[in-house]
């Protein structure tokens, strides 16, 4: 994996964001709409046994081969969405859909690219002090919003500040807490300043720049009732039209766009509700492009094969995993922990709920990431060492075939959120492969809502679950691992480890990347070792393209990357 | 008459209330709440004291509902906790034309195709033709109308390729009013079977009834021909209490709508509650659920209203 | 789905006629004349029958299911095998026997069904009876409820109570049955009301019969036909409410087994298409078993209606 020197910082941006967007993702049926696409997108995979090879741009283009029309500009795109999206404010909204459109009408001071490192987009470049404390931008000129006002350093000083602004109630505060000030030097230049160093910073600033000149005078607490949630102005490469709720999303191209006018005239973002009125609508050619959910992969590469679509695959920046309440007696050892991850057919599980497209997991960092160790702890499927392991850790056949030890039946409930198939085909999967090694598992499926009530501080009301979260493109494990977010924060398995704390309190304070990678491979490597979770995998993520479009990069975490340079090429 | 419509309305009020009551209460009294959804949990719990006071989520539960009913009085519906800043009023407005449109359809295809094959029936009782109906009607009622949808899907839209699979337009094309009734039928279609069957019996026995009374006896007596004797004098009479059964569709029409719509990608107001449940989004539930409730206790005072103008035996 | 059987307009109380002291004095004749009627309708005994085979079924599920439906065959060449000598319905997306799944989800179906309606009929009896033997107030009240329950899709409340509840199986019965009861209970109050000046009843009163007495000896057994048949429709009903609130992902959750969870499982894109199986068989047993008990409810029907004697 390769790592420019000059990008120093990955961005931490998603991480905080990308995890709210996984457990709000995470729902079901019904709402749980949004799940079910982050779901689609969580059980893709590509060509199954991709090893541990961590090389996402496998077959980003099929098309390439056909690609033999000519470019032309010009024509409509439909796109198919799952749920509607909630509200267009880059500062504010947390759902993909709002999201993954905002990612279109808005530009960034800096966006990651396909190999999840930070390029700039409207910076031209950037200077970072010597003591980490003050990171200068110069940004380029000649932007301008699709309301024709130009996009100066003001507009950029007057995003960030939102965030810091004392009445801010988004869901990102969190990320620029140590963010004093942001200024506008002059017309192309902005000055971030921090109170103290932070290696995720540049990771922070994936966010859309919006125009000072239509929200400067409106207060923080009101932004989210203004209009422009509605309908938004940004200076992307294709301009909001319409939004029909419930029904579409229309997109036309932004003509005077400063890295040129998109070759395609209109995107259309059409709200089609659930998974199978997708791949039904993509199948009638109602929809052009759309998300393949895992669990028809094989219809997909059928089309592909029949030339009805392209169908891209490429590794998830995300892993599903099976977490262990530790702070229960069965669970409260690695030892069991361990047996129980070497109890369960990971592969088995990819290929059953996923139909091969995903890759095992081992730890909760993706291997596309900088900061995936060499030596990571694996805990292989062999469930005769897993008896093993399990009866050194003091477990013992009880009288009805169920494990005991110090008088307590080896019986626990496993927990996932209802309307999610694949995670509840997971949990009757382990159910099974657990039940082989003398473990009784109950299944149970809640609805969203209740099951986040359930899981959240101060209730940890569950014995395990099973649920996926999406990496942010820093690797900071705080969010997930560190003491500190038990209480308050997503740390529900309990997990808890001094030497962890300290090095992650310390990473962040590490501006080089080399020596903070150092620190991350310790921390994920004693994570992996303690198995507060059995890191199940990565799931692959499919898109449907049209067979005659050209330019689409399949990103591993944006849906829609620099959608200006797709195009379509005569049939 | 003018009081009896009066009356009518003065007793729908307590209903109202009452559903309201219901629903407020099954809702709030429900484990889990819109905070955990909507927040993360490392959200300090500042934001999340203001996140409640904002919305009144922090007030005891009667005078979270007094505030609520209120406000709906005044015609407010309250604002949506998803969607930061939309008013539940104008998100039900965007969805309701379809839903009624949708309803409307089916209602049409039910009149056109079960009062003629109820009136056949009747006349032809105790034929082949008879239990033919019959047992198609017992059919329909049998059969999960989401099943009979999926199945239309998958074989008409998906394998044939006569209807599309969903939504109420081609997107990107100009209006056109054929590319709506295409898009219009399947859905129309399926939520109208349950409800047809029902139908189908109805006319059938409200027929049969008819049939037997005097005046049909005396039409007959007078050397009118059978045709003339049902068409003429059987089935004015014989379709009014058919009208009152509109009012009692109309339930089971919107009950018929959450599953329609979401198979069909249908964006009517059946879809948007079950979004909104599964988002915890309490006004946006209220509201649709205060909607549909005013629209069912309007659909039945219109059709007592209708039956009263065309039955001249019933005095107010 | 209607939550009422609305469409049947003679589940309305017989009016009782002149013969209603007769039904007191010879009940086994009635009784037998019912049964005679009901025979006689060929449709309601073939619909007896099959149910009969239905419910044995499922009670003997245990005996007669190739595969215990706990079980997980991770064995992916039996993944959605079409039907065959060896899985006669084929296999689901996890290579589990189908017709096994379909057995067990009879009980469960047929539990939530039967349990709902008797729970709603028994709810409907008492609420009948204290709306039509008190009268007034109370009368009122009850059925100002009853108008509150009727004149609104109940879809809705079941779908918000069972949303947010994330009820276990018996929780769901009781939400059925509590949103079940309202045709019960009109029925017994209008039998209330119709026999309560009726001359042996007042008779009974003046000879200072208990109250308890009165509604059990006298105007329960007259509403019985009607609650019966109500009922038996009702069950039906039930069956597709639960198979919607499954698809919705609201029904019995599985892995238990239950035709609507199984009918949504089935209902992933490439299963429908390569798989038609899936869907169809646990949607037929819903179909088949819904059109059986319709017919025994139909033939009831007639053979209670004093018109048809």
């Amino acid at each position: 994996m390769k790592v420019k020197k000059k990008v120093l910082g990955l961005s931490t941006v998603v991480l905080a964001t990308s995890i709210f967007a996984v457990a709000c993702g995470g729902d079901d049926n019904l709402e749980e709409a949004m799940q079910e696409e982050r779901n689609d997108a969580e059980e893709n995979n590509n060509n199954a046994d991709a090893g541990e090879e961590a090389d996402n741009d496998t077959n980003e283009n099929e098309g390439n081969e056909e690609a033999s029309g000519e470019a032309q500009d010009g024509g409509d795109l439909t796109i198919g969405i799952v749920s509607d999206p909630v509200q267009f404010l880059p500062t504010h909204s947390s759902d993909t859909a709002s999201g993954d459109i905002e990612d279109i009408v808005f530009n960034q001071l800096v966006r990651i690219d396909e190999e999840i490192e930070i390029q700039p987009e409207l910076a031209v470049d950037w200077e970072e002090s010597e003591d980490g404390l003050t990171y200068t931008f110069e940004i380029h000129e000649g932007v301008t919003f699709h309301d024709g006002e130009p996009l100066t350093a003001d507009d950029v000083a007057f995003t960030f500040n939102i965030f810091i602004d004392e009445d801010y109630t988004g869901p990102r505060g969190g990320y620029f807490r140590a963010l004093e000030e942001v200024e506008a030097l002059d017309e192309t230049t902005v000055e971030f300043r921090l109170s103290e160093p932070d290696a995720r910073f540049l990771g922070n600033l994936g966010f859309g720049i919006m125009p000072e000149h239509i929200l400067g005078d409106v207060p923080a607490t009101e932004l989210e009732e203004h209009d422009f949630t509605r309908d938004p102005v940004g200076s992307g490469p294709f301009e909001f039209d319409t939004w029909e709720d419930g029904q579409y999303v229309q997109l036309t191209a932004y003509e005077d766009y400063w890295e040129g006018a998109p070759h395609l005239d209109r995107l259309t973002l059409s709200i089609v509700g659930d998974q199978n009125a997708m791949m039904a609508q993509i199948e009638g050619g109602d929809i052009e492009m759309g998300v393949v959910p895992a669990t028809d992969f094989s219809t997909a590469e059928r089309w592909d094969e029949e030339g009805l679509v392209t169908l891209s695959s490429t590794l998830g920046y995300q892993y599903n995993y099976m977490g262990y309440n530790t702070r229960l007696d069965m669970f409260s050892d690695k030892e069991t922990r361990q047996a129980l991850t070497h109890a369960i057919d990971r592969q088995t599980i990819i290929d059953q709920v996923g139909q091969g497209q995903g890759e095992v997991a081992h730890g909760p960092v993706s291997p596309l990431s900088w900061a995936y160790p060499d030596s990571m702890p694996e805990f292989e499927y062999d469930p005769d060492l897993a008896r093993e392991l399990l009866e050194e850790a003091g477990w013992e056949e009880g009288g009805d075939g169920i494990l005991e030890r110090d008088g307590e039946r080896f019986s626990f409930t496993l927990k996932t959120n209802s309307g999610n198939q694949i995670r509840e085909d997971i949990a009757v999967i382990i159910q099974s492969m657990l039940n082989e090694v003398g473990v009784e598992v109950d299944v149970e499926y809640v609805e969203w809502g209740a099951f986040l009530d359930q899981i959240y501080p101060p209730n940890w009301d569950f014995d395990a679950i099973i649920l996926g979260w999406a990496l942010g493109t820093d690797p900071d494990p705080r969010a997930i691992w560190h003491t500190e977010e038990i209480e308050q924060g997503q740390n529900y398995t309990g997990f808890s480890r001094d030497d962890v704390d300290e090095l992650i309190d310390e990473n962040v304070l590490i501006v080089d990347q080399d020596e903070r990678a150092e620190a991350l491979h310790e921390i994920f490597e004693i994570i992996a070792e303690e198995q507060p979770y059995t890191f199940l995998y990565y799931p692959n993520d499919l898109v449907a393209i049209p067979t005659n479009l050209e330019g689409f990069i399949h990103h591993p975490r944006l849906s829609y990357y620099k959608p200006h340079e797709w195009y379509f090429t005569a049939e | 008459m003018l009081s009896y419509i009066l009356r009518r309305i003065i007793m729908a009020v307590p209903i109202l209330i009452g559903i309201s009551i219901l629903t407020f209460s099954v809702m709030h009294l429900a484990p889990g709440s819109p905070t955990s959804m909507l927040l993360a949990p490392d959200i300090g719990p500042e934001v999340r004291i203001a996140f409640e006071e904002r919305y009144g989520l922090n007030d005891p539960i009667p005078v979270q509902y007094v505030k609520w009913m209120g406000a709906m009085i005044q015609g407010d519906m309250g604002y949506s906790l998803v969607r930061v800043g939309m008013p539940v009023s104008e998100m039900i407005m965007n969805r309701l034309p379809n839903t009624l449109i949708l309803m409307g359809a089916s209602t049409i295809i039910a009149i056109v195709i079960s009062i003629p094959l109820g009136i056949i029936s009747a006349r032809r009782q105790y034929t082949v033709t008879d239990y033919s109906v019959t047992f198609g009607s017992f059919v329909g009622i049998a059969t999960p109308n989401f099943w009979i949808g999926l199945l239309l899907i998958m074989w008409l839209s998906v394998n044939l390729g006569w209807f599309p699979s969903g939504g109420t337009h081609t997107l990107n094309e100009p209006f056109s009013i054929l590319d709506r009734l295409h898009h219009l039928f399947l859905p129309a279609l399926v939520l109208a079977t349950a409800d047809m069957a029902g139908l189908t019996r109805y006319s059938r026995s409200s027929m049969l009834e008819v049939i037997r009374q005097d005046y049909m006896r005396t039409a007959r007596a007078k050397g009118f021909t059978e045709n003339t004797v049902i068409y003429k004098h059987g089935l004015r009479n014989g379709l009014i209490p058919i009208i009152t059964i509109f009012g009692l569709m109309l339930p089971s029409f919107f009950a018929g709508s959450v599953v329609v719509e979401r198979i069909f990608a249908w964006p009517g107001i059946g879809d948007l509650l079950i979004t909104s449940v599964f988002q915890r989004d309490y006004p946006v539930i209220m509201g649709i659920t205060m909607i549909s409730a005013v629209l069912v206790v309007l659909g039945n005072l219109l059709a007592d209203i209708a039956y009263a103008i065309f039955d001249p035996r019933i005095e107010y | 789905m209607q939550q009422e059987p609305v469409n049947m307009p003679s589940s309305t109380p017989p009016e009782p006629g002149p013969n209603d002291p007769k039904l007191k004095k010879k009940p086994d004749t009635l009784t037998k004349i019912i049964l005679t009627k009901f025979f006689r309708n060929k449709l309601a005994v073939a619909g007896g029958i099959v149910l009969f085979i239905i419910v044995t079924m499922a009670i003997f599920a245990p005996l007669i299911a190739p595969q215990n439906p706990g079980d997980v065959e991770m064995d992916l060449l039996n993944r959605l095998a079409p039907p065959s000598t060896e899985f006669i319905m084929g296999t689901d997306d996890f290579g589990r026997d189908i017709f096994s799944r379909v057995l067990y989800g009879a009980q469960v179906s047929l539990l939530v069904g039967f349990l709902a309606m008797l729970g709603g009929a028994i709810i409907g009896t008492v609420m009948g009876s204290l709306a039509g033997y008190f009268g007034g107030r109370v009368d009122a009240l009850i059925m100002r409820l009853v108008d509150i329950l009727i004149s609104f899709p109940n879809i809705f409340l079941l779908i918000l109570l069972i949303a947010f509840f994330s009820p276990s199986v018996g929780l769901l019965i009781v939400f059925l049955a509590s949103l079940g009861w309202m045709s019960t209970a009109r029925l017994v109050r209008g039998e209330f009301l119709s026999l309560r000046q009726r001359e042996y009843v007042l008779a009974a009163k003046t000879l200072g019969m208990k109250t308890n007495r009165i509604i059990f000896q006298h105007i329960l057994p007259n509403a019985l036909g009607p609650i019966i048949v109500a009922s038996t429709l009702s069950v039906g009903n039930l069956i597709i409410v639960e198979s919607v609130l499954s698809f919705l992902g609201l029904g019995v959750q599985p892995p238990t087994p239950s035709w609507g969870n199984m009918l949504q499982s089935a209902q992933n894109y490439t299963i429908m298409r390569d798989a038609w199986w899936y869907p169809v068989f646990p949607g037929l047993m819903i179909f088949i078993t819904v059109l059986s008990i319709n017919f025994v409810g139909d033939g009831l029907r007639d053979a209670f209606d004093p018109k048809m004697r």
